[in-house]
């Protein structure tokens, strides 16, 4: 299985694709994650930290006047290897640099050195067995521009809001236009009725909703993994659920 | 100007008089506000706005996290949220709404 | 007076601009709103509604793919790409999802 997460922002991508990935590990699966936001997330909803200096800016070089590239030796399999952060449950999490003060040129080899390698994944043989849970960030931009190339289908979430639906429909036109399978997955619903409110505002069916749950808005406010501080709740069984529907395909 | 953290790089020195970094009271919101106030400190000037903040321990979590820059508080505000979700501006649906006259007060500290 | 709004998705930023979009015309300022985000949503804040937003922004992109004539001035773009929206406030759709950076 090698899904993306796509969204509007704050609709619940990291958290849901976080939820996924450490729910398919559980269940014997050898899962990458991936974490191409150039902004931190996916790790906290991973539950694994977050390293200070980015892995990844010791894995490309650009030579003089050249194009960026992988360091000599380093294709996926080693750059997951060496360079991927350790996350619960067995789970690889790869992950591009943070933006801070000083702006993308201190971490743009890790942000080179990753584009390239997940276009580099599909054809990695050793990888063939592994499941890939890729997050990216809000809006359409990484999705028109091949961001997951790994992915086989695209999980859009949305929530039963105009914006988050209007993004939802970008998305999956963009995604669709390069032959990926879409499924949308609304979150933060509260009942039925608000679900097909999401799927009249989509224009679209959805595969499933995630209840509005408390102790979702109580593991963001800590910084904790879902899965982690509340294991039991309405949000990750409902994130089970789609995980079974999703491996018995 | 509306803009994602992305725009705020290429924001030159002189191009806006004041960034508004908002953050609403979650660990990683709080994070990427801290991050954007760091990168817009040289551009302009910052104001970090928290908003649906619902308590005091929701304002503190933000005011710590970023202690150097002036603040704006936006409490939570189920009319604007309901507003949001039905495609409608909030000042539309309440202008007396809290977290509508709490905008409205920014604005009047931006150019009063 | 020049102001961006930035922050993580999903924080308000597009809520907060629209609703300052507003309080500002409202008080008799002169408003133009620019939307630079790569998901352009804030007409909808400002209330010209979600079929207007989606339509403004369409056409922004119809540019950028080159269907539509090039409007190489400032003025033309506001002109051409820009909507009237409540209280005199203009709105530009100005971001353009076309550069490959992973911004």
């Amino acid at each position: 299985m090698r899904i993306a997460v796509v969204g509007k922002g704050g609709a619940g991508k990291s958290v849901i694709a976080g939820t996924i990935a450490r729910l398919l590990a559980r269940r014997g699966r050898r899962v990458l994650a991936l974490d191409s936001d150039l902004m931190p997330g996916l790790a906290l909803s991973l539950g694994a930290d977050a390293p200070a200096d980015p892995p990844l800016n010791d894995a490309a070089e650009r030579p003089e006047g050249g194009r960026w590239r992988l360091k000599k030796g380093i294709g996926p399999v080693r750059a997951v290897q060496r360079y991927s952060t350790a996350a619960p449950d067995g789970i690889r999490l790869l992950q591009v640099g943070k933006l801070g003060g000083e702006g993308l040129p201190p971490i743009m080899p890790s942000v080179q050195a990753f584009y390239q390698v997940i276009h580099r994944l599909s054809g990695a043989a050793a990888f063939r067995n592994w499941t890939i849970v890729g997050d990216l960030p809000a809006g359409p931009r990484q999705t028109a521009f091949d961001w997951a190339p790994y992915a086989q289908s695209y999980l859009v979430v949305v929530e039963p809001t105009w914006k988050s639906a209007l993004t939802a429909r970008r998305v999956a036109r963009i995604a669709r236009s390069r032959g990926r399978d879409v499924f949308l997955v609304a979150n933060k619903i509260s009942g039925d009725a608000d679900l097909r409110r999401a799927e009249q505002l989509v224009g679209e069916p959805i595969r499933m909703g995630v209840p509005a749950d408390e102790a979702v808005a109580a593991a963001d406010r800590l910084g904790a993994a879902l899965i982690d501080h509340a294991p039991a709740s309405d949000a990750v069984r409902a994130i089970e659920q789609l995980v079974v529907d999703l491996t018995a395909e | 100007m509306e803009a994602g953290v992305g725009t705020l790089l290429r924001l030159q020195e002189g191009q806006a008089d004041v960034v508004l970094v908002v953050a609403e009271p979650s660990a990683k919101s709080i994070e990427v506000a801290r991050r954007a106030a760091e990168i817009a400190v040289s551009r302009a000037r910052v104001i970090v706005v928290a908003n649906k903040v619902a308590s005091e321990a929701d304002e503190e979590a933000i005011r710590s996290a970023l202690p150097d820059h002036e603040l704006v508080i936006v409490p939570e505000d189920e009319t604007i949220a309901r507003a949001d979700r039905d495609g409608l501006a909030p000042i539309d649906v309440s202008e007396e709404t809290p977290g509508v006259r709490a905008v409205l007060g920014l604005a009047e500290r931006l150019v009063g | 007076m020049r102001i961006a709004v930035g922050g993580k998705g999903g924080a308000g930023k597009t809520t907060i601009a629209g609703t300052l979009a507003r309080g500002l015309a409202r008080s008799g300022h002169s408003v133009l709103a620019l939307d630079a985000d790569t998901n352009p949503m804030l007409g909808i804040s400002l209330g010209v509604g979600p079929r207007e937003t989606d339509l403004l922004v369409a056409a922004r992109q119809a540019l950028d793919a080159g269907e539509e004539e090039h409007q190489p001035s400032t003025e033309g773009l506001v002109e051409r790409f820009g909507t009237d929206a409540p209280d005199g406030v203009r709105l530009v759709v100005v971001s353009r999802i076309d550069s490959a950076d992973p911004g």
